[in-house]
């Protein structure tokens, strides 16, 4: 019995630490992007008046502490989502017939086909990085979003290809089998019967692509400096390296670029451990 | 026979786009990055070839073996540290309690940030001047610091550990409930104590998991770019270049892009042993 309470108590004790831990630096995040930028001065803990001040400044077309270079914030918003929404639809189409393809049918070199789509989901970005860059001048595409989307590809093919090989192994063969002894073609079956089972993972097919492009930063970083195509990740980071910071404008740019793909996380939640590990990767 | 040629076409068109793309920014930039590792090329200069001496020249020169020992201690210390506080974590989640669902939607959060955003949340919290950790260590008598300065690895490990084990927690208790009810109750039986039952019966059943998960930790820990960039740029000095910002370096300031080839190479063998062993271990 008091080793259960003082299980118990230690229980309740871990949990409240790692709370405050994990809590502490959004906490501090949304706190700075309400207050006005005299309290980062005072490095107030709780915030000593509110104000929606720092998010109308990201709003407004030219401002001193939310634009860079003369360029509001909704710019990078908007460049930001032309460029995720781009890679997710392209990266869908792509993925779901490449996916079924390895999954489903039976052809020569399906496994050297599978290892390849493998390694270049798991190949560290940075090795890439000076030979996309080469690739991408060389088709003079940088400062362009046709540039950019086409290297976040490199990441989000691979892997929602292997997400979908995975959903697919999942779904009965009978299913189609049945409806092609009837006469339909593979195609049909799959446009027919199989895409409409698979939307719930076409869903998170689309969000694992989406937060991908919405999260990036190195490739934006090395293929745009134009401001007026700047997506919000790098955009932010030419406010930070500038010589006045502004930190209460920084932290709503931060608030505003995080709600998206926290809201997205928290829906497919129990879909993303599984996708990221194990599930996707059943041989 | 005819019906086998349909499928195998088939199957061939539904994988051109796939594979399109796949060559198009994924193989074909990996042997370019390979060819150019045997050339001497500046940014605006023509492609000399010189054989192996890029390779020479950096194995001879102590920045790289700093940039190694720097790559080497942050994964040392990130990856261990993530793991741990992931089990611990995991087990905090496991204790079935009303808070569960909840705590685990909180958990995620630093994870679900975008890493430039919480990269930029820290800068701030580590300001000397403006930050608000100097707020705390200050007001609980502590003392005032220069974290990034004094402390640039640490700094890093922190912020990256933040990140990431909300990711191995989760991925750790899907684990955990796998686990059947029935070990845990025979050995419950046989009166074995907490922490005898977490040895013997947790651990052993968790070692696949925690393999492949280590595994894929050392591997994105490796590859991290945009924390380190944002917090210290690799500096002071050498202290925080891990291999990436390096690459990085070699590509855009000294634009010496046979150089950073040469480096990106160097990777390649420790990143393929990774992949490999994740590969095998999820099949086999």
């Amino acid at each position: 019995m008091r080793e259960n309470e003082l299980w118990n108590v230690t229980y309740y004790i871990a949990v409240i630490f790692m709370l405050f831990i994990i809590l502490f630096p959004i906490y501090a995040m949304v706190k700075q992007s309400l207050v006005y930028e005299s309290e980062t001065y005072k490095r107030t803990l709780f915030p000593e008046s509110i104000t929606l001040e720092n998010y109308l400044n990201l709003a407004r077309e030219v401002s001193q502490a939310g634009s860079v270079g003369a360029v509001g914030f909704h710019i990078f918003i908007r460049n930001s989502f032309i460029i995720s929404i781009s890679v997710t639809l392209i990266t869908l189409f792509i993925s779901t017939f490449g996916g079924y393809s390895l999954a489903r049918l039976n052809f020569r070199g399906k496994d050297i086909c599978s290892l390849i789509v493998v390694i270049s989901y798991l190949m560290p970005a940075v090795v890439l990085m000076v030979p996309l860059y080469i690739l991408i001048v060389s088709i003079n595409l940088q400062n362009s979003f046709e540039g950019i989307i086409l290297a976040l590809l490199s990441r989000s093919v691979p892997f929602c290809t292997w997400f979908m090989v995975g959903y697919f192994k999942a779904i009965p063969k009978e299913l189609e089998e049945v409806a092609m002894i009837d006469g339909a073609s593979r195609i049909t079956a799959l446009f027919r019967i199989i895409l409409p089972l698979s939307l719930p993972s076409l869903v998170v097919n689309m969000i694992f692509s989406f937060t991908l492009a919405w999260n990036d930063f190195i490739y934006s970083f090395m293929l745009i400096d134009k401001t007026q195509l700047l997506p919000l990740s790098v955009a932010m980071y030419r406010l930070i390296n500038g010589e006045f910071v502004p930190w209460s404008t920084l932290m709503a740019g931060g608030v505003i670029a995080s709600l998206v793909p926290v809201t997205l996380f928290l829906i497919i939640q129990k879909y993303i451990i599984a996708g990221l590990t194990a599930g996707a990767v059943k041989g | 026979m005819k019906l086998k040629t349909r499928e195998t076409l088939t199957a061939y068109s539904l994988l051109i786009p796939t594979f399109l793309i796949i060559f198009f920014v994924n193989f074909y930039p990996l042997f370019r990055v390979f060819y150019l590792s045997f050339f001497k090329k500046i940014v605006g200069s023509e492609e000399v070839f010189i054989g192996f001496k890029n390779y020479i020249s950096l194995f001879a020169s102590d920045i790289f073996w700093k940039v190694v020992t720097a790559t080497v201690i942050f994964i040392l210390s990130a990856v261990p540290l993530k793991m741990l506080l992931g089990i611990g974590l995991a087990l905090i989640l496991n204790k079935p309690s009303k808070l569960r669902p909840i705590l685990r939607n909180i958990i995620i959060l630093p994870w679900a940030l975008p890493v430039y955003v919480s990269a930029y949340v820290w800068v701030w919290l580590y300001n000397p001047s403006l930050g608000l950790l100097n707020k705390i260590t200050e007001t609980l008598g502590l003392g005032h610091y220069y974290w990034l300065q004094d402390y640039p690895m640490l700094g890093i490990v922190i912020v990256n550990v933040w990140q990431t084990v909300p990711f191995v927690a989760l991925a750790i208790l899907a684990g955990l409930q796998s686990i059947k009810q029935e070990l845990y109750e025979a050995a419950a039986i046989d009166g074995a104590a907490t922490f005898q039952i977490f040895k013997y019966v947790t651990l052993p059943s968790l070692k696949q998991t925690l393999y492949i998960l280590t595994a894929l930790q050392i591997l994105w820990t490796f590859g991290e770019f945009v924390t380190i960039w944002i917090l210290t740029a690799g500096g002071p000095g050498y202290a925080t270049k891990t291999l990436p910002i390096y690459i990085y370096e070699k590509t855009f300031i000294s634009q010496d892009l046979g150089m950073a080839a040469t480096l990106s190479v160097i990777a390649l063998p420790i990143f393929l042993m990774i992949v490999i062993y994740v590969i095998r271990s999820l099949r086999g």
